[in-house]
């Protein structure tokens, strides 16, 4: 006899999403929008500052659900000549990076 | 031969109860049957509905009432878990319907101590489970259930064995209770023999006279004869796997990649075993908390996940299409069960072979050891995981970016 399993979900490894949110450090101006962005990478804190907002929309998805997703997109050109999207999560007032 | 009847008094009701507590001080109503016509199936004791009256009718009586459509999948889980846990207890039950076991509990006493030790541990394999259940104990089954109707959650009934005090135990319960065609129950009720002491009072002869086999049938039980055996279950071997998507799926493509990977590693474990399957459940949660389920018995044991895989989304795409689709929201998990292991049959291969399948599962399975050998010297990643994995498109409509594709494994069978 197998026991049921249908209490622990077994899936875990199996199904794995992609392009998930990253956690950043956002400094933000007055008016919210970011003026610098930093970066974990291997370990190692990486600063850049907004040289230009090229395009900022918002999500607003799932409010049927318990937790309802609120992101503001920020498409940002940096000083390093790289074009970096970010997000904040107007529920937790959190900032990440994901490409849209 | 003393037979406890195990009878979880509104079962949906309980299950309804469990699930949103806020209930509890509200009418209930819960309805199932076709969406042009439905039924109620169950209902608080307090709005005094029957089984099978007009949703229309009872929303009319209790305007009040919460009415909640039925998940009799949820159900039926929750009931072959009862049952499950029953036949720890003893090995001979019998599944009467959802709701209702019959226990044969003779010789346990040795074993539990006493008969109230062993209906006491019939009624925490209930309780275990989150039910309050009536408990009736007598030497028939249908005393057993008449003691079981009469009972309280926690003060089970037991009656004694002679034949006397069951008949009087019976005596002022209705004919209705009866295991009888309806219109012998009616017939009984025209000759104003409407108590089972009414019943008990007449002479066999003039029973028969008047409503044949079963006036005999009556006269029987209501005197506390009955030598029906119980049919009891045997306890099968099954695989149960499930899988829950890490967001609710609402397309086709994710759906049938879903069931696949499910299949491929629910017949991998029936392949191990060198069995096949001869029935398939499937239940698929929906994001309402709704529940659908599928059976599906082979015509011929089969241990080939891709045979099931083209069954059940042969059915799924025919059911998605039709206008009363069960499937009305997003799916978050599905989960199998696979029954009737039996011996695998012989099949006969194709005269042309797949070759490129075939080379293909080799090439998969030789990679796969390759790399979790050197995950395994790495960092002991878990063996039954496979390393190779492929990106499947999930909903890539979705304006939130993390639920458009997701990595899946590839496994090789």
């Amino acid at each position: 006899m197998v026991s049921n399993p249908r209490k622990t979900p077994s899936i875990g490894g199996s199904y794995q999403p992609l392009n998930l949110p990253m956690a950043v450090q956002v400094v933000s101006t007055s008016d919210g929008q970011p003026a610098s962005v930093t970066e974990t990478r291997k370990g190692r804190a990486v600063s850049s500052r907004v040289e230009h907002v090229i395009d900022l929309w918002e999500l607003d998805d799932e409010w049927w659900r318990a937790t309802s997703v609120r992101r503001r997109y920020f498409r940002l050109l940096m000083d390093t000549g790289r074009v970096l999207t970010v997000f904040k999560d107007l529920s937790s007032g959190e900032w990440f990076r994901q490409e849209y | 031969m003393s037979i406890a009847c195990v009878k979880i008094p509104h079962l949906p009701l309980q299950c309804a109860v469990a699930r949103a507590p806020e209930l509890r001080s509200k009418l209930v109503i819960i309805y199932h049957g076709e969406e042009a016509r439905p039924v109620v199936l169950d209902a608080s004791p307090d709005a005094h509905l029957r089984r099978g009256t007009s949703l229309i009718r009872a929303m009319s009586q209790h305007p009040e009432a919460a009415v909640i459509r039925a998940d009799e999948a949820v159900y039926d889980a929750r009931w072959h878990d009862v049952v499950e846990n029953l036949l720890n207890v003893s090995d001979r039950v019998e599944d009467a319907a959802r709701g209702c076991a019959f226990v044969a509990i003779d010789g346990l006493s040795e074993l539990y101590g006493s008969q109230d030790q062993t209906v006491a541990l019939l009624s925490e394999t209930t309780t275990k489970h989150g039910f309050e259940s009536l408990i009736g104990v007598a030497p028939g089954r249908f005393p057993a259930y008449c003691a079981a109707i009469r009972a309280q959650p926690y003060k089970p009934i037991s009656l004694p064995s002679s034949r006397t005090a069951v008949r009087e135990f019976l005596a002022p319960m209705p004919v209705d209770i009866l295991p009888l065609d309806t219109r012998a129950i009616e017939l009984m009720h025209d000759f104003a023999l409407d108590t089972m002491g009414d019943l008990a009072a007449q002479s066999v002869s003039a029973l028969q006279a008047q409503l044949g086999p079963d006036g005999r049938r009556a006269w029987e039980l209501v005197n506390g004869i009955d030598p029906t055996r119980l049919n009891t279950i045997e306890r099968l071997q099954t695989i149960i796997d499930t899988l829950q998507f890490p967001w609710p799926v609402a397309s086709m493509d994710a759906l049938s990649f879903g069931i696949r990977t499910l299949l491929d590693r629910a017949f991998t474990s029936v392949q191990r075993i060198d069995k096949a399957v001869g029935r398939m459940d499937l239940t698929c949660e929906m994001s309402d908390s709704e529940h659908w389920n599928y059976t599906h018995v082979f015509k011929e044991p089969t241990d080939s996940a891709m045979l099931a895989h083209s069954v059940v989304m042969t059915y799924v795409e025919t059911v998605v299409q039709s206008d009363a689709s069960p499937i009305r929201s997003p799916i978050e998990a599905i989960s199998v069960q696979l029954a009737r292991l039996g011996p695998a049959r012989a099949e006969q291969s194709g005269l042309w072979n797949e070759h490129e399948k075939g080379d293909l599962d080799t090439a998969l399975r030789q990679l796969s050891a390759q790399l979790n050998t050197k995950l395994n010297t790495k960092m002991s990643t878990n063996m039954t995981s496979s390393p190779i994995k492929t990106v499947v498109d999930v909903e890539p409509w979705s304006r939130i970016p993390e639920r458009r594709q997701a990595l899946a494994e590839v496994t090789s069978r």
